[in-house]
């Protein structure tokens, strides 16, 4: 087996246990060759996806879920409970200065930020994903076509196209900017698949595939992007947790989804004015995201370098 | 003069008040009020005040004698950058003030008692029915240019000032029409209605700065950085949102009671720090020696790293709140417009500004302290009581004829709309929370950036009925009431003025900042009436009724009192007890405008 | 080769262009016309004005005539009028740009010195437990935005310690010690994210590297470790790093729009955002074409140090 070392960036917590074994396949060897650092960050994945989704079905079904008020809800002027509380069996992370609680806030804060990025993933997977992988099959002028298209949406610099862009609409709501952020990812999906689209084409057997006829749209579902997706998989990680950071960027400019809705930028934006009575409620969502974009980072990481031993192992 | 110059100026008068009336930092206000050390025994809520705040005749009297320390170098934080320092051009607010003060005089100044007092000009006087006034220059006052002010500057300055921005505006609500050197040092203003309180617009920007007219002339962009003044410090270099530099003004006309001439400071450094955070950190770490804010958080935060600093606090006449567009259904129905209010948890949205103990609840425009405050006004604003606002909106939506097109019964739709500004948005939560709390009312949230919140306030295309519904805003009252409340309840559509004009037989001008939409003839009757006489008890008669009108009708809400502050490290004095040149004393540091000119640093 | 150069920089042009365009139209895209902030609301009516407001601030005729006459403009160097103060677009971005430019510089700067070490260290304990610690500390720096850090060192080192200035930036021609003072904090909260990643690509390019058979050879010859890492390994490392640098540089231009606002710094990243929130078009279209155009400017120049050291390299970078 050959070395990883010509992947751009690969993590020498996980690289080594990947060299161990074969690459395997199917759920429980897949889980079973995870070094302890991703399932930790695995698990805290899966855990913020839960949230979100516990948050969105209290938002669809309006119902209760245990833990969980409403993350508005201003407990000082309806209950007379104190505004900036330490944690206790009621508020499971304290109030902030609306007398809300924070632990919720933070779980409905995860709606909005796992909405945002898995928006973007959604789009970058599918749109950038499928374009990129067309065009770096069928190559010719489509392909020089749409990856000018693509190098000009990546010639502005991040940031600065989101936030002319989000100021063109006057009510930011949680689609809005899901879908900007997300029409944005398209272009470095793009770019990612058609490179990893390139080499799947390049294979013999891809170019034999081609040789004896296949339709094109067969070889490229066939052959092409399930070459492609794992490639992107492990990019969508390392993605999404560009877009969380951006997100909260874009929330501490006062230019995310607008309140009452909390996301863990909106509540780092508003907890720092009151920081010096009560750091908690910038704690808490700052740490929460540092943990989120970090585990993304890890199996991100984890999942190129995987990839890569793969590719490796192939050629 | 031409009422389609009139709408003009008006006009220009709305961008010059939209800057100043509302959201994020900008607060146009000369408030009237007394150090928050005074207000203190008013306010039962108000926590115990620090020890290092200053009062206004305090140190005054600690000035000791012949041991003056020249030199020294401010370096003050403020909260925005000004947008230019041309006077004509360029609205300012509170930041923007203490920087203008540096480089421009005013032709008068407010006095303890908040009367105009001469500053520049020594002396003016009105004619019967305030339709002229006579104004008197100061002998030997010059620019930094060397140029002597004279009464032919000030009519110079005139011809700059109908066509700026800014000023157009102040012209059209002072009723100015024109401007004449009638001596050497004697200027005759000449107005189109009677105005008493027309000295006020001499104590403010834009109209009382007063700007050398030939460098204004010669270049009037390059004057936005490089302004001509009287004042005690010079321009000496400015990099625009990273610092304006001002040097001492050697042939300042003023002196102490001394006869030192003034100003102390080699320097004047004016630094913008718009995050409220980092600009106290700044203070704190010694990076900055003086700092202001108008932001009820930044106050407490300072009051509590108070150590090595001084803090002056001014409990000022802005009030902020928010208005209603009476034009637009649901809220041209009062029973709406007082109910909702009645949701206002006003205690728990100041707390929310982290306000409370620094910000008083306000039932009025003016504040406790103001001369114009009214107890009836007071005890006439509309309570804190849900139950009884569910109640009157409930009665709102059984009734068949509701105005606003559903059906009886269903709840009302209602948008609440801040600047995006943190302590905003969570004043704002507070009342949505309660209104929704209510279950008749469904609350959406919006936040535009300031331009979008102006515009769609000002709803040029739909004939300046606007498109907000109900909007976060904040009034400030300025040297006089008339200045702000006039345009604020003109007529709101020029429609309106139209109708009106004929129907009362006089000329009803139309405001475009009349934001809330409310008109009522005889509320405009009142502050028309107010201007016409310069008798204190009537006039405060006056306001009276209109203050008990609005808690009637309810066109506007409020949350609280504006409360200002300036803190400096505390090796500084001169920043209150300043004088004028009468040797009256001056009205200190409302809403957070220094007067830098006596600052000193004491060894 | 010399086809292949030409063929990139028409690319550059075309790409460049295509920016200036997308952003010029889509700014037309923004609610509100710039007229109505120009010209007096009541004077509206007044046409001959507003025609004549329209030509000095390049409003007449159709959008595609607007960006024909902007282009004109922006070739000769005058990317328009501002509206909110009385400049030249390009006078605010002169003004300004020396000063975002130095903000991404330092930062980067700030990044390799600290990633060097790091790397080379981990590279050579590679898989020992110092490479494990190391490498997931860099993890969590390249996790934590950069406005959290931000907050927290203004409270750490400016407040708590007082050993740098919270605020201000001092221009270097002002005074050198001020500017170098003031730059620190916010150049750091930049580079953290950064540092991160160049560490860990200088770690996978030296890990390669030591495995060659110069770096054995001369290891067989005795050479001490240090000196074999620093004198052999890191020149053919460095290609990969600086090509990363370069990019990231550009890509920081944009990035301090938070920070500046943070720290107080009048750069171009403040101006653009308050001129987005002042809807201030001409200026947002200058700071976002002058922006891209750098970023654009530098891949390019990216490409060509492959293209001479890589001839390989023909189908682009991915």
């Amino acid at each position: 087996m050959s070395t990883v070392a010509d992947t751009d960036i690969e993590s020498p917590l996980i690289v080594e246990e990947i060299l161990e074994g074969d690459t395997p396949t199917g759920f429980r060897p897949f889980v079973r060759s995870m070094p302890w650092t991703i399932r930790i960050a695995s698990v805290w994945l899966l855990i913020t996806l839960a949230a979100a989704l516990g948050a969105w079905i209290v938002e669809i079904f309006n119902t209760k879920l245990p833990g969980l008020t409403d993350p508005n809800y201003n407990h000082f002027i309806f209950e007379q409970e104190p505004a900036n509380q330490g944690p206790s069996a009621k508020f499971w992370l304290g109030t902030d200065k609306l007398a809300r609680d924070v632990f919720s806030r933070l779980v409905y804060g995860t709606r909005v930020s796992v909405t945002v990025a898995l928006t973007a993933v959604a789009f970058g997977l599918v749109l950038g994903g499928f374009l990129g992988s067309l065009v770096g099959m069928i190559r010719g002028r489509t392909e020089t076509g749409i990856m000018a298209l693509v190098d000009v949406i990546l010639g502005f610099p991040p940031l600065i196209l989101l936030l002319v862009m989000v100021s063109i609409f006057e009510t930011r709501s949680l689609m809005v900017i899901s879908a900007v952020i997300g029409v944005l990812s398209i272009a470095p999906y793009t770019r990612v698949a058609r490179a990893n689209a390139l080499s799947a084409a390049n294979r013999e057997y891809v170019m034999a595939a081609r040789a004896i006829g296949a339709k094109p749209m067969r070889v490229l579902f066939r052959e092409i992007i399930p070459n492609v997706v794992p490639a992107l998989t492990a990019y969508a990680f390392v993605a999404a947790a560009v877009i969380m950071v951006v997100e909260g960027s874009l929330a501490f400019l006062g230019l995310s989804v607008q309140p009452p809705d909390p996301t863990w930028g909106s509540m780092i934006f508003e907890a720092r004015g009151d920081m010096r009575q009560n750091i908690w409620p910038l704690i808490y969502p700052s740490a929460v995201m540092v943990f989120t974009v970090l585990a993304l980072n890890v199996v991100g990481d984890w999942l190129f370098a995987r990839n890569a031993a793969r590719a490796a192992a192939l050629d | 003069m031409k009422k389609s110059l009139m709408k003009l100026l008006a006009l220009l008068l709305a961008f010059g008040m939209i800057a100043a009336a509302c959201g994020d930092s900008d607060d146009d206000g000369d408030s009237t009020g007394t150090t928050a050390a005074e207000s203190d025994g008013d306010d039962a809520t108000t926590t115990a005040p620090p020890t290092t705040v200053a009062t206004q005749v305090e140190t005054t009297t600690t000035l000791p004698e012949d041991t003056v320390d020249y030199g020294g170098t401010v370096t003050l934080g403020l909260e925005a950058e000004a947008t230019g320092l041309r006077p004509w051009e360029d609205s300012c607010s509170s930041p923007c003030y203490n920087m203008f003060i540096a480089f421009f005089d005013k032709l008068f100044e407010i006095n303890s008692d908040f009367q105009p007092v001469g500053w520049l000009a020594t002396d003016g006087t009105p004619n019967a029915d305030f339709t002229e006034w006579v104004v008197t220059l100061r002998e030997g006052v010059t620019f930094h240019n060397g140029e002597a002010l004279t009464a032919k500057s000030i009519e110079d300055m005139f011809a700059i000032q109908a066509t700026g921005a800014a000023s157009g505006g102040a012209i059209a609500a002072s009723g100015l029409g024109s401007v004449a050197a009638t001596g050497e040092l004697e200027v005759t203003y000449t107005l189109t209605r009677p105005n008493s309180a027309f000295l006020a617009f001499l104590t403010r920007s834009p109209l009382g700065m007063v700007f050398e007219p030939g460098a204004a002339a010669a270049d009037p962009d390059g004057f936005a950085d490089a302004p001509v003044g009287t004042g005690p410090f010079v321009i000496d270099s400015r990099d625009v949102d990273n610092e304006t530099v001002g040097v001492r003004n050697a042939d300042y006309w003023l002196a102490d009671d001394d006869g030192n001439t003034l100003p102390y400071l080699d320097e004047m450094r004016f630094r913008p720090i718009p995050d409220e955070g980092t600009r106290l950190s700044s203070i704190v770490s010694g990076t900055i020696n003086a700092m202001q804010t108008l932001r009820q958080g930044t106050i407490r935060d300072t009051r509590d790293s108070a150590d090595g600093l001084t803090l002056y606090e001014f409990q000022g006449n802005n009030t902020g709140g928010g208005m209603f567009n009476t034009l637009v259904p649901p809220y041209d129905d009062a029973r709406v417009r007082k109910g909702l209010i009645m949701m206002n948890n006003q205690e728990a949205i100041i707390d929310a500004l982290g306000g409370t103990g620094i910000s008083l609840p306000a039932t009025q425009w003016f504040s406790p302290d103001s001369p114009w405050y009214s107890q009836d006004a007071a005890d006439a604003w509309v309570p804190f009581d849900p139950a009884a606002g569910a109640a009157l909106v409930q009665d709102y939506l059984d009734d068949a004829e509701r105005t606003d097109g559903k059906a009886v019964g269903e709840p009302l739709d209602v948008e609440l709309s801040c600047p995006p500004d943190p302590s905003l948005i969570a004043a704002m939560q507070v009342f949505e929370q309660v209104m929704t709390a209510s279950g008749v009312v469904n609350v959406t949230i919006t936040q535009f950036d300031q331009a979008t919140h102006i515009n769609t306030a000002l709803g040029r295309e739909n004939g300046f009925v606007g498109e907000h519904e109900i909007h976060c805003w904040r009034w400030s009252n300025d040297a006089d009431p008339s200045l702000g409340l006039n345009p604020e309840f003109s007529a709101p559509t020029p429609e309106i003025a139209a109708e009106a004009s004929e129907a009362l037989g006089v000329a009803v001008p139309f405001s475009p900042t009349a934001f809330s939409n409310y008109w009522d003839p005889e509320m405009f009757g009142w502050l028309a009436a107010a201007v016409q006489t310069d008798d204190f008890d009537e006039r405060k008669a006056l306001y009276e009724q209109v203050m008990l009108r609005l808690a009637d009708q309810v066109p506007v809400y409020y949350s609280g009192h504006t409360a200002t502050l300036i803190a400096t490290t505390d090796d500084m004095v001169g920043l209150n007890g300043w004088t004028t040149p009468d040797g009256t004393l001056g009205a200190g540091f409302p809403a957070a405008e220094g007067r830098w000119h006596r600052v000193r640093f004491t060894g | 080769m010399g086809k292949l150069i030409i063929v990139r920089l028409l690319r550059m042009f075309a790409t460049l262009l295509a920016v200036s365009a997308i952003t010029f139209f889509m700014l037309k895209l923004l609610p509100g016309d710039p007229i109505n902030q120009i010209v007096p609301l009541e004077k509206l009516d007044d046409l001959e004005l507003v025609a004549e407001k329209e030509r000095e601030y390049n409003l007449h005729g159709s959008s595609i005539e607007q960006y024909g006459r902007w282009l004109k403009g922006a070739l000769r160097g005058d990317l328009g009028k501002a509206i909110t103060q009385p400049k030249r677009v390009s006078e605010i971005i002169g003004d300004r740009w020396t000063i975002t430019a130095e903000l991404a510089l330092v930062s980067v700067i700030f990044s390799v010195l600290l990633a060097l070490p790091i790397g080379i260290f981990s590279a050579y304990r590679q898989g020992r437990t110092s490479d494990r610690v190391l490498s997931a500390g860099l993890q969590t720096g390249l996790s934590i935005p950069s406005f959290v850090i931000g907050v927290f060192l203004i409270l750490i080192f400016a407040e708590n310690f007082k050993i740098l200035p919270a605020t201000g930036w001092t221009r270097l021609s002002d005074s050198v010690w001020g500017n170098v003072k003031g730059v620190i904090l916010p150049a750091i909260a930049l580079s953290m994210a950064n540092m991160a990643v160049f560490a860990r690509l200088i770690r996978a390019d030296m890990i390669a590297t030591l495995q060659e058979n110069y770096i054995l050879s001369a290891k067989a010859k005795g050479m001490s470790d240090w000196f074999i890492l620093f004198r052999h390994a890191l020149r053919p490392s460095s290609l990969s790093v600086i090509t990363v640098i370069a990019l990231n540089l550009g890509a920081l231009l944009g990035g301090t729009v938070v920070i500046e606002q943070l720290f107080a710094i009048g750069g171009l990243g403040r101006q653009l955002y308050d001129s987005i929130l002042r809807r201030d078009y001409f200026v947002v279209q200058g700071i976002t074409v002058v922006i891209a155009s750098v970023y654009v400017v530098l891949n390019t120049m990216v490409d060509f140090v492959y293209l001479a050291i890589d001839p390989r390299i023909r189908g682009g970078r991915h």
